[in-house]
């Protein structure tokens, strides 16, 4: 069902409705509502006054002893005229002398010189100004199409977007620089596109290619290339602030976070449509059920900072949920609406139209989303994996009983020598049996005393066997009924009826809530001879924990419940802390000892396998009944308002009125919501996405604060283009590589970055585009090209990541320095596990951020650190010797060779006769190593 | 010399650093060669788009560097610098009142401290006999007894005290100083963490982290023990070796940057190489404390038998050493990680407060002490603000079945010293049992308003736009202490 309109017009409506600018109409969701009345000279007005001149020329300031507020005011001082052009006010805005912050546009000083012909009429008095959030603002226009004027440049042009950077280049007075050269080229587009240097014969192959459309084929290439996801991934999950630990207090990894990472690449490369690129991410659990590798999607809401150890007071609670939704929200706001929403969650947004309830219909939107991990969908394949896994798991199981009835028999071997009396051995967490004489029992109940480190026992299953009937007679299937003394509170792993469900491990176990007591009992459907008691604290072939393990107990039957017979005790029993299992190992005989050699690699082989059949979990949120949302005053959650249901923001439009809709059911929420942010009329979300585009291609975006499209943030350099590019990937049908196809073929994208005096005088920062930019390589990029060069890089995609640290947890996550870059690290950077909080000297240094924090837009930073970790780092001194390995082998013994080889693969070009010479001077001094560790240092290594 | 850059520091100068280097001017091909070329080419021109160059505060300044140390675990507010008469009175009788919150299970009767607390200097302070070198400086130590966190978990509350919010992601107050005003010295890290040998403190490097401001601004953590991570050349390189590959390096460079003359960024990269060069000479000498006097290695207790409190007390030299040599901000840490046994390694003495704090407080004490008289004696305590933090305190009442105290947010002292603070001054006070902040009830955001007053900035003003919203340390909070203020 469609959104609920938004039930409170603001009560700017009337000042700004009649300007009759599609701004105001769209800033109050009014359109189809009467807006386009004609306005008279008076309002008209005092919407410029209000916008453009209240601010200081109201009764409280009186900037220049001029107070525009009230009719009275004006008139004293003096401000109109009987002609108009003679009215100080007309002169002033015509002049340009005010507003100080620029020259009006025509059409408000023609209402003003109107408003002035007409006796300056006061609509109403006293006039105020516009709070910042009450202005207009550019990005809620709808988007408009237009066609690029003329220019001197024309000529040039390779399609329409080189036009309306001509047109901004003209009207400066600049001009477009000259086209750069084919090795420059290649490495700025390959760059760009897969985040990867050109190889040598790429680069040969580029340079031999003389046909007109060389550079098209290498863009299709790269386009195609699996790469190109990986690099554009990166962008992405910087936007979405995705990371790979939780953060906050324990900081844990999160280890099922990757399958969205991975979804990401995948999505990319596959060209997925961005509308549906982002239905997925927020509703793919309805939009692409039973696809495992789209329902992942829906990581994207959960990506953020989660608090894993919560809090027990009820403040404590409802913070820590509203943090959970104040991040969803947020992230879903600046990503795909450039709007910061979150600003929104304890006043109205103090610069943008985001009334505080907007805020609050988008919590609401999001009400049912949880952070953890859910279960995929099953495949054939994984079907198949299980039934296998469940084979594997029994030989497991029989394996583990042979490792624990060895450890026995060495411990027995061990007294014996010692001339000691062996007893029976201590109990074990993971299987104990009782023997008994056949004794008829209907009840069999097992009385825990002690427990090994005094915590209220455990137990996963109590089975009860016997001489006359084959298999464990004590499973709820065969009719059993368990009962126990009592249960520990608030667990739902923790289960009376997991005594006899047939399952093992700590997930299927019962505690008692009494610490080192408590008892636990079966009652058969029959009565029946039984003679053996089995039991264990977790004999499952997973984690197999050792704690709440029972040392006491006693094992009592009983026909009819009342009078009870014990037939086995644990008072036999010698103490685990008695055990010396070195020595015990060392007792056994030799066969003994190969057969528990034997076993123990077959554990571990078992063992792996299993792990490649743990079933498929990812950290991509569960979903079910939403909380209720209130409007919390100042975000205070003690302090609720009313209820707020779901809903889009209030300031965009993309319809007509429709009905109240009765709160919807969950996932329609999130839908309705996808669909609202994908509707051609959303003026916001294609020209957010293009820009994002446009930022990592030009260097900077059209605007320049990409996930601020608000007041606050930077306005269009070039906002006919933007609005350009926005219908192009609407009418493209939403597909990216369109789009970045038509970017890199520009005439401007092909530009040399040159220096140019004169322009840099007009335009230093290069808002306007007369040259390309020449950007540092940002932190992965950097890596991974010196991967690339080393000849090492692993192109392994997907799974779970490398890290970049050492992880020890001892409640919470500790982070240490790696000494060590393992093989295992030298995939692409796109795959290191991102740890909040954390940050590897190299990536760290060159201004990779934190996951923490959403990142729109990296920083690049030039500091002595940097210098320090490429020039000294253990990474880059192992990667220098692996090139000078590739090059000994690629070029051979001759020196000279080397360092040509050298060039090539690390700035793309043969070596002059100088660079040469002093290459090899120094790699004969000082081996090929030292270099390469130079060549990887190198400004022309780092700029494209 | 140092190149003063005169301008406040705005977002906008960072919000497109083209532009930032665009706006300075003409020639920068020539600049940046002469830089290159020149032998103390640090000090030119081209030095403007360094991050770190000293900059001018928004008033006139009363101190011009940093150094805080940092007590991880939570310290006895009631145990060590607020004494709680009542409490003794009242010691195991039942708190009245509200229910305590706890974090770590059930609270029993009040329990008095341990220790005996006497009267010091001229200000008649009370302090615990835990710290009796502490307890002779009470006279330049202005204490703040009333402070709140907003978490009562290690983690969050560490974050808190360094960066103002509970989260990760959030600039360390050592990055925000040096964001506003750059450094002294650029042959060291403007921004240095110590961390305690026993290990980093809860939440690790988030402590000193820069957030969302640039990278640059980042703490760099060491300690005499630990260097600068990459100081050192690869293992085998020699001198010579790493002498000649700087100068083909340089050699390269110098000829690309004639190919792409105008980019400013390549030239400072340049000279990012240069200073690490110098700071690969600067800093093993400043970890060396060879030179150190006997007399001052005594002072701080560097010699002592006990090896952390050695250690620390080596640290403290080393921080007084970075501040001679003009770094902005340092963190010493006294204390580590959490362990697996309570106040075993920092103060979070849950269980066994007595045994604990005999532990760390004669590590923390003299060393601490004498950091201050040192400053004081060498002249530079007039331009340097000490603090002495920890992230919340503790509860009066002891944990049911132990002697130790559970965590408490509500109220906690923290303290300064030196540079425009009023020694002998004890702001605020929790209620007569010690449990809540009751008079002058301050905050963090306060706390962190009145240190960046005393260096010169107004914590209103020290902004960067950051996703939509000026960021500042104080959030949306924060009131100067004035009180504090000499």
């Amino acid at each position: 069902m469609p959104y609920r309109r938004p039930s409170s017009p603001r009560r700017l409506a009337p000042t700004l409705a009649v300007l009759g600018l599609a701004s105001a109409a769209a800033l109050l969701g009014l359109t189809g509502q009467g807006a386009a009345a004609p306005a008279p000279a008076a309002e008209r007005a005092a919407t410029v006054l209000a916008d453009r001149c209240l601010s200081c020329h109201n009764a409280e300031k009186k900037a220049g002893g001029i107070d525009l507020s009230t009719r009275a005011a004006f008139t004293a001082a003096k401000l109109g005229a009987a002609k108009a052009d003679d009215s100080r006010l007309v002169k002033a805005v015509v002049s340009g002398k005010m507003p100080p912050t620029g020259k009006l546009p025509a059409a408000e000083i023609a209402a003003l010189k109107a408003w002035v012909a007409a006796d300056a009429p006061y609509a109403r008095e006293p006039l105020r100004a516009l709070l910042p959030s009450e202005r207009p603002l550019w990005s809620l226009e709808p988007i408009r199409r237009v066609t690029p004027r003329k220019t001197r440049f024309d000529r040039l042009a390779r399609n329409t977007v080189d036009r309306f950077v001509f047109a901004g280049l003209e009207q400066k007075g600049l001009s477009p620089s000259a086209p750069a050269g084919k090795r420059e080229l290649l490495r700025r587009v390959s760059y760009d596109l897969t985040g990867l240097p050109p190889t040598p014969e790429e680069m040969a192959a580029f340079l031999a290619d003389r046909s007109p459309e060389a550079y098209e084929k290498v863009v299709e290439r790269l386009l195609a290339s699996p790469a190109y996801g990986e690099r554009w991934a990166q962008h992405w999950l910087d936007v979405v602030r995705y990371g790979d630990s939780h953060g906050y207090e324990q900081n844990h990894l999160r280890a099922n976070a990757w399958p969205y990472r991975d979804y990401v690449i995948r999505a990319l490369n596959q060209d997925t449509p961005y509308d549906r690129f982002i239905h997925e991410q927020l509703a793919a659990d309805v939009v692409a059920k039973g696809d495992p590798r789209r329902e992942v999607a829906t990581g994207f809401l959960v990506a953020g900072v989660h608090d894993t150890v919560g809090n027990s007071t009820e403040e404590g609670k409802r913070q820590q949920r509203a943090n959970d939704l104040d991040d969803i929200v947020s992230a879903t706001a600046e990503t795909f609406l450039g709007l910061t929403v979150g600003c929104a969650k304890c006043h109205d947004h103090k610069f943008d139209p985001i009334p505080q309830v907007d805020y609050y219909r988008l919590a609401a939107v999001f009400a049912g989303v949880r952070h953890g991990e859910r279960p995929l969908p099953e495949t054939a394949e994984d079907r198949e994996r299980r039934v296998q896994a469940d084979g594997v798991r029994q030989e497991l199981r029989a394996v583990l009983g042979g490792l624990l009835d060895l450890q026995d028999e060495g411990r027995a071997a061990l007294l014996r020598q010692r001339g000691a009396e062996v007893g029976r051995p201590p109990t074990s967490p993971r299987h104990n049996t009782e023997r008994f004489a056949p004794v008829r029992a209907r009840f069999v109940r097992f009385t825990v005393t002690a427990t090994r480190d005094g915590m209220e026992p455990c137990l996963d299953e109590l089975e009860v066997f016997g001489p006359d009937l084959p298999g464990n007679l004590a499973l709820a299937s065969r009719g059993g009924k368990a009962a126990a003394s009592s249960l520990y509170p608030n667990a739902a792993i923790h289960q009376i009826h997991h005594l006899n469900d047939g399952k093992y491990g700590n997930d299927w176990s019962w505690i008692s809530s009494e610490r080192g007591k408590g008892w636990a009992q079966i009652e058969l459907k029959e009565p029946a001879r039984i003679d053996r008691v089995a039991w264990a604290r977790d004999s499952s072939t997973g984690r197999r924990l050792t704690d709440r393990c029972p040392t006491g107990y006693r094992v009592e039957v009983s026909e009819d419940g009342a009078s009870w017979k014990t037939v086995a005790t644990g008072d036999d029993r010698a103490q685990e802390a008695e055990r010396q299992p070195e020595l015990e190992v060392k007792a056994l005989g030799p066969e003994q000892a190969r057969v528990r050699s034997e076993l123990l690699a077959r554990q571990e082989e078992l063992e792996d396998r299993l792990e490649s059949f743990s079933p498929r979990m990812a950290y991509v949120g569960s979903f079910g009944e939403p909380d209720p949302i209130y409007l919390l005053k100042r975000g205070d959650v003690m302090q609720r308002g009313d209820e707020v249901g779901p809903g889009p923001l209030s300031c965009v439009s993309v319809g007509d009125d429709a009905p109240a809709a009765a709160p919807q059911s969950e996932p329609q929420r999130r839908l309705e919501f996808a669909r609202w942010l994908t509707d051609r009329r959303n003026p916001l979300t294609a020209r957010v996405m293009v820009n994002r585009i446009w930022h990592h291609h030009f260097g900077r975006g059209l605007v320049a604060t990409p996930s601020d499209f608000g007041h606050n943030g930077e306005k269009p350099t070039h906002p006919e283009l933007l609005d350009w590019l926005a219908t192009e990937l609407m009418n493209g049908g939403w597909k990216l590589k369109r789009l970045h196809k038509m970017l890199v073929t520009t005439y401007t994208y092909r530009q040399s970055s040159a220096a140019n005096p004169r322009a840099e005088a007009i335009d230093a920062g290069n808002q306007y585009l007369w040259r390309m930019p020449l950007r540092r390589l940002d932190a992965e990029a950097l890596r991974d090209s010196v991967l690339a060069a080393s000849g090492k890089l692993d192109r392994k995609m997907g799974g779970p990541g490398f890290r970049l640290f050492k992880y020890n947890v001892v409640n919470v996550a500790i982070y240490e320095d790696l000494e060590e870059h393992g093989p295992e690290t030298w995939r692409r950077s796109v795959y290191h596990q991102r740890a909040r909080g954390i940050r590897d000297d190299l990536l760290g240094s060159f201004d990779c951020p934190e996951s923490s924090q959403k990142n729109p837009r990296r920083v690049s930073t030039t500091t002595a650190l940097q210098a320090l970790s490429l020039l000294n780092g253990p990474f880059l001194t192992q990667q220098a010797g692996f090139l000078a390995e590739r090059l000994r082998k690629e070029a051979g013994a001759s020196e000279s060779a080397q360092v040509a080889r050298a060039f090539q693969i690390v700035f793309g070009r043969a070596p002059s006769a100088e660079e040469s010479k002093s290459a090899v001077a120094l790699a004969r001094q000082h081996g090929l190593d030292t270099l390469c560790r130079g060549l990887l240092n190198a400004n022309e290594f780092l700029y494209y | 010399m140092k190149h003063h850059d005169p301008r406040p520091l705005t977002h906008d100068r960072w919000l497109d650093r083209r532009q930032f280097l665009g706006d300075i001017g003409t020639g920068l091909g020539s600049i940046a060669l002469a830089c290159m070329l020149a032998e103390e080419a640090a000090a030119g021109p081209a030095k403007l788009d360094d991050p770190l160059a000293p900059r001018s505060s928004h008033f006139p300044a009363k101190a011009k560097r940093v150094v805080q140390i940092l007590c991880p675990g939570a310290v006895s507010h009631l145990d060590t610098f607020e004494y709680k008469p009542e409490l003794e009175k009242r010691h195991g009788m039942p708190m009245s009142g509200e229910k305590i919150v706890t974090f770590q299970g059930g609270n029993g009767n009040l329990m008095k401290s341990p220790w005996g607390f006497r009267q010091h200097g001229q200000s008649g302070k009370h302090v615990s006999n835990l710290f009796p070198h502490l307890a002779q400086c009470v006279d330049d130590i202005a204490f703040v007894h009333s402070l709140t966190a907003k978490s009562n978990t290690h983690g969050p509350a560490m974050l808190q005290i360094n960066t103002g919010f509970i989260l990760e992601g959030f600039p360390s107050m050592g990055a925000w100083v040096t964001y506003g005003l750059g450094t002294e010295t650029q042959n060291l890290p403007a921004f240095v963490a110590i961390p305690d040998v026993r290990g980093n403190p809860p939440n690790g490097p988030a402590n000193w982290n820069s957030g969302f401001l640039p990278a640059a601004f980042q703490g760099t953590s060491f300690n005499t023990e630990k260097p600068i991570a990459n100081l050192k050349p690869p293992s085998g390189s020699t001198a010579k070796e790493e002498g000649d590959l700087r100068s083909f390096l340089a050699n390269l460079n110098a000829a690309h940057l004639r190919r792409h003359p105008g980019h400013s960024d390549l030239s400072a990269r340049i000279g990012a190489y240069e200073l690490a060069a110098r700071m690969q000479l600067s800093a093993p000498e400043v970890t060396d404390l060879a030179k150190e006097s006997g007399a001052t290695l005594k002072l701080y207790g560097a010699d002592s038998e006990n090896p952390l409190k050695a250690a620390y007390a080596k640290n403290c030299i080393l921080a007084r050493r970075l501040l001679e040599r003009g770094v902005r901000f340092v963190q010493v840490y006294c204390g580590g990680p959490a362990s697996q046994v309570d106040g075993l390694l920092n103060w979070d003495a849950h269980k066994t407060l007595k045994a604990d704090y005999e532990r760390h407080a004669p590590i923390m004490d003299q060393p601490t002490a004498a950091l201050l008289l040192d400053l004081k004696h060498r002249g530079m305590l007039k331009d340097t603000l000490l603090l002495w933090c920890t992230e919340f305190g503790r509860m009066p009442t002891h944990q049911t079945g132990s002697e130790g105290r559970d965590h408490n947010p509500e109220g906690f002292t923290c303290w300064m010293a030196g540079a425009g603070v009023k020694g002998g001054t004890s702001y605020g006070a929790t209620d007569e049992l010690g449990y809540k902040a009751a008079q002058d009830v301050s905050t963090i955001y306060d706390f962190h308003a009145t240190v960046l007053h005393l260096l010169g900035m107004d914590h209103t003003r020290l902004t960067y736009y950051h996703n939509g919203t000026q960021r500042r340390l104080t959030d949306v909070h924060g009131h100067v202490i004035k009180p504090v203020l000499a």
